[in-house]
């Protein structure tokens, strides 16, 4: 019977595939020209609000040949306009430019969309994704990044501002596509299983898996039992790149609620407090890649660390981080 | 436990004074209009064209350099809402032709205006976009210019019509480019010679005290301060984290720009949440707080500053600040100050307004209080006409302000807070009552006569025959003589209520002042009320109705014409001498008649000694009595109901009223008199049957006729006993 029952449901799942795949090819030239031009890449964030690179760091991308910065240009936000006393969607914690790009490293600006002002732009994505694309690309101009190849967009969109999401992707891919440039997205883990918004590649997130404010939580950074329920074995329907967390921190509580996000080497004051130290190490790391791996198969676009910060990033040997890039 | 809540809740809810708002909009009491003053508030704070703002100033200044034909609205179309390529297109085309003059004339008569503001506009679009916080360098503008090219143009432009214009545009550029210097010496080369009221001036100090900033001067905190800009001022003197309290920003704005324009704003919002922070206390003593305390010490402090040009306005503000806690001692003493220091004509005004109300609520009213108070009426009463505007007219003519006595006029408000909140009710404990109701009258009436018109609407038939509504101006005696309209003023207003509740000799002895005075405060008094004989005989002749003074209402209703007789807004349409509500046709001089009659009955009763007819008329006269209080009120009343419209909220439960009940006492005692007094059965069978009385009649005059009707008649005599129709107070004497 159980053997019955594993026939039936690899039928259903060929079945499945086919159809995917079917559908995705009924997508058009766009996504052919994502697949084409699609090249590995080691990658690595920034997501600072000041680019300024120390020695380490600039040793870092050069002994790991990290050839793509993944920076973080602008969060997008809710914020009341103080002459008006309305809320208005702004560009927020705007990256300063000390430092100089690494000379053969590509840049992808990000831009981070925070959901309240996802909210706030329903019926206006066109406008707003004029705006975004628009300073993303003075930015670029003015601190001298580069030709720009990729964009990208990170949002922890949800069921109800899906569709304001893909509306807003929508605009910005289809105004850098006529500058042959392509447009990424973040998937979270729980933004998996759902259709993708349009978008040329996606880079999956592969931190901050936990709940991070609950007690009994183990480690809110990496943990392959939160990673496992969300991953099955499937075709993402664009080019799927993976990030992974190479940062860690301490979560404080107080009589087991969550106080704050507090540095590792921080202490408790009182007996009621507790600092949960959380890092994910290259083991846990590794597991991760191997099951994602398995089940979504090699990263098309290559693999990103998160993220450039040499403090964190001692923490792990030059091979366990050559390990992880490997593709 | 639930309803308790909400009962404490409503309860707390109802304590909380507030302006009702029926259909007649806010109500007022006199004592409740503002008298705070320190600045025109429908003027701009630097002395500009009054009651416009900035940007309709700017209209006005065009329509100058333009022409008068041209609309303000055309102007601000073209200035303010047409964008930039409207702009490039229009100055593209010079041929085009628009409906809109000011276009039309800037495109064909003086394109020069058309250069600037498309300069202008240009300015404008590219300092929107970088002030944009969406904005980063090197993000494309869209503009045909640069901000420097825009900068240069406007400096080189000598035409001096637009210079100042030009002027105000480099500096715009400048101060955006962080070109600060150059903007601090357009403005000392060629601004700051320029008047204090010119609007490029007041726009270009804007930018100086940032650019002063900029630049490191120490002299820009002055300017922040001149604008009122307090957290610059705090910025810049290392206190942007410092919390302070509103009265200490201003003490901090007093410090560096002792005499800015924006202080007079500041107090009045100051002064103006402490009166409504009294208003909302009305319940409980109000105490000065550490704030108020502080505004205090300011004033004081301001008002012995040297440097304060405005002195007067300090000592002003500090003696009203006493007054709202009552100490009218201080507050005059602080006025004493104030009349003598240094100030503005518009300072000596409301000083001049607050020193009558002072006076009123501390002087002693005594002869010569009345003298004095006679000079500063005749004051206020120039006031009053010198500077009543087309609104004002237009709102006392056809608005509903002044029946609901809302504010609307600063000078006929304090008029009015002085006399009825003050004065009026001292005069009356001094024994003054006659000088209270010329007061009154006065505060009420005279703005009528100032304004002299009424608009009303009128039903008239079209050339087709059909009802159609006609809006006339009428004159205030048309209106009053009006057969058509309902008189909205002269029977709800503090002088009518004052009149009507302070009993019938004071009414006689004030219309026997109106008509007789010879002292010129009673004349100039009287001629500023309504003292319309028609209107106070009613009045007089009325409440002697109400005493039973029947020969003097004879004396008094005679006199009024047959012109404005049923003029009152009431009438009556039951029969007044009938034992149960009859309704009868209009009668015209209701209340002479019954007077009349009433002292007819009066004196034929004491002549009269036969007892079955003197019974008759006693009869007669206890039902006209009585009924003259009860279904035919109108005779003695102008009002029936404590829920009564009109300015006056505190209206007279008529029927537990003392005279109501002292007239329903006599008329009792007559009806048991005359049912004494009857030696004919069947008078007292007829009596009896007035009165509906019919077990009596069953029980004691069954032989009579009427006693045969009654017992061949009812079944029931109570069925017939009729009392539905009697009031509660007189059933027990049936």
């Amino acid at each position: 019977m159980k053997c019955v029952l594993r026939i039936f449901f690899a039928a259903v799942a060929t079945l499945l595939l086919v159809g995917c795949g079917n559908e995705c090819d009924r997508c058009g030239d766009a996504y052919a020209y994502a697949y084409d031009s699609v090249v590995r890449h080691n990658s690595i964030y920034h997501w600072r609000t000041t680019f300024a690179l120390d020695s380490a760091e600039r040793a870092f991308i050069e002994n790991h040949n990290i050839d793509r910065i993944y920076i973080r240009m602008f969060d997008v936000a809710l914020e009341q306009n103080y002459e008006t006393a309305s809320p208005e969607i702004v560009p927020i914690a705007t990256t300063r430019f000390v430092d100089t790009i690494p000379t053969n490293c590509e840049v992808v600006p990000v831009a981070y969309i925070t959901i309240d002002a996802l909210r706030a732009m329903q019926g206006e994505e066109a406008q707003y994704a004029h705006l975004i694309v628009e300073r993303m690309k003075a930015m670029c101009s003015y601190n001298n990044c580069g030709r720009i190849k990729e964009l990208q967009l990170d949002c922890d969109w949800t069921q109800t501002t899906r569709e304001s999401y893909a509306t807003l992707c929508s605009v910005v891919k289809d105004s850098l596509h006529k500058e042959d440039i392509a447009l990424s997205i973040t998937v979270r883990l729980h933004q998996l299983q759902e259709d993708p918004p349009p978008a040329n590649r996606a880079v999956l997130m592969l931190y901050n898996t936990g709940a991070l404010k609950v007690f009994e939580t183990h480690n809110s950074i990496l943990d392959i039992d939160d990673v496992k329920p969300y991953i099955k074995p499937m075709k993402y329907p664009i080019p799927l790149s993976y990030a992974y967390p190479f940062f860690g921190w301490g979560v404080k509580f107080k009589y087991e609620e969550f106080v704050a996000i507090v540095s590792a080497q921080d202490s408790i004051h009182s007996p009621e407090e507790h600092i949960r130290i959380e890092r994910a190490t290259y083991s846990e790391i590794a597991a991760v890649k191997e099951f994602v791996e398995g089940n979504l198969g090699k990263p098309q676009g290559g693999n990103i660390l998160y993220h450039l910060d040499n403090t964190q990033l001692k923490n792990y040997t030059n091979n366990e981080i050559d390990k992880i890039l490997t593709y | 436990m639930k309803s308790i809540k909400y009962l404490l809740i409503s309860l707390l809810t109802l304590s909380i004074p507030c302006h009702t708002r029926a259909c007649w909009g806010s109500w007022y009491a006199p004592g409740e209009y503002y008298m705070y003053r320190v600045y025109d508030r429908n003027a701009s704070l630097d002395g500009g064209s009054s009651n416009l703002d900035l940007k309709s100033q700017n209209c006005v200044e065009w329509q100058k350099l333009t022409s008068h034909t041209i609309p303000l609205s055309d102007i601000y179309q073209v200035v303010y809402d047409m964008t930039l390529e409207e702009y490039e297109v229009m100055h593209n085309n010079p041929e085009q032709d628009y409906e809109n003059k000011f276009a039309q004339w800037i495109t064909k008569h003086d394109r020069s205006i058309l250069d600037f503001l498309l300069l202008a506009k240009t300015n404008e679009y590219i300092r929107f976009r970088i002030n944009s916080r969406w904005y980063y360098p090197s993000m494309k503008i869209g503009a045909r210019m640069t901000l420097d090219e825009v900068a240069e143009q406007a400096l080189a432009v000598t035409d001096k019509r637009l210079r100042n214009r030009y002027l105000l545009q480099a500096v715009r550029a400048l101060f955006t480019l962080g070109r600060y210097k150059e903007c601090i010496e357009i403005w000392e080369n060629e601004v700051l010679g320029l008047p204090d009221g010119n609007l490029m001036k007041r726009h270009i100090r804007d930018y100086i005290a940032g650019a002063l900033h900029h630049v490191g001067s120490p002299t820009s905190v002055e300017y922040f301060a001149e604008i009122g800009d307090v957290q610059s001022v705090l910025y810049c003197s290392g206190k942007e984290d410092v919390f302070l309290y509103p009265v200490e920003a201003l003490a901090l704005v007093c410090q560096y720009a002792p005499n800015s324009n924006y202080i007079p704003k500041a107090l009045y919002e100051m002064v103006h949440q402490i009166e409504m922070k009294i208003e909302s206390n009305y319940y409980t003593h109000f105490h000065y707080s550490y704030e108020e305390y502080e505004l205090y010490d300011l004033c004081l402090a301001m008002g012995q500053n040297p440097k304060t040009e405005n002195q007067a306005m300090w000592y002003y503000t500090a003696a009203y600040l006493s007054t709202l806690i009552d100490e009218v001692h201080q507050a005059s003493k602080l006025l004493d100050k104030a009349e003598v220091a240094r100030s503005t004509p518009f300072i000596d005004e409301s000083i001049a307004v607050l020193r009558m109300y002072v006076d009123a609520k501390r002087l002693p009213y005594n002869a010569a209080y009345e003298n004095k108070l006679y000079k500063q009426l005749q004051w206020l009463d120039k006031m009053i006409v010198n500077n009543i505007t087309d609104e004002v007219r237009t709102e006392v003519a056809s608005g509903y302000k002044l029946y609901s006595f809302e504010s609307f006029y600063y000078w006929n408000d304090m008029l009015r807070r002085i006399l009825l909140a003050e004065v009026c009710p001292r005069m009356i404990q001094a024994g003054k009552s006659v000088r209270a109701l010329q007061l009154a009258n006065m505060a009420d009436n005279y703005i009528y006569d100032v304004v002299g018109y009424k608009t009303e609407s009128f039903r008239e038939k079209d050339k087709d025959g059909n009802d159609t509504i006609v809006i006339k101006d009428i004159t205030i005696d048309e209106y009053r003589y009006s057969k058509d309209d309902f008189n909205f003023i002269d029977y709800s207003n503090h002088f009518f209520e004052t009149i009507d509740s302070l009993g019938v000799d004071i009414a006689i002895a004030y219309l026997d002042n109106v008509e007789h005075s010879t002292q010129p405060f009673d004349k100039y008094l009287n001629a500023r009320g309504y003292t319309n004989r028609d209107y106070l005989y009613d009045i007089v002749g009325t409440q002697c109705l109400r005493q039973m003074r029947y020969g003097e209402a004879v004396k008094y209703l005679g006199r009024v014409s047959t012109q404005y007789v049923n003029h009152s807004n009431i009438y009556i349409c039951y029969e007044p001498f009938a034992a149960a509500p009859k309704e009868t046709d209009y009668i015209e001089e209701f209340k002479y008649d019954f007077a009349r009659e009433m002292y007819s009955l009066e004196q034929s009763i004491q002549l009269t000694t036969e007892p079955n007819r003197k019974a008759q008329m006693m009869l007669k006269f206890a039902l006209g009595l009585r009924n003259s209080f009860n279904w035919c009120w109108g005779l003695t009343q102008y009002y029936r109901g404590s829920c009564y419209w009109g300015a006056v909220c505190d209206k007279r439960d008529w029927e537990n009223d003392h005279y109501t009940q002292a007239a329903i006492a006599r008329a009792n005692k007559m009806v048991d008199e005359a049912c004494k007094m009857t030696t004919d059965d069947e008078v007292a069978a007829s009596i009896h049957y007035e009165l509906c009385n019919f077990k009596t009649i069953a029980r004691q005059y069954s032989n009579t006729k009427i006693g045969q009707l009654v017992r061949g008649s009812c079944d029931n005599l109570d069925d017939y006993h009729a009392m539905s129709y009697v009031s509660k107070p007189f059933r027990r004497y049936y």
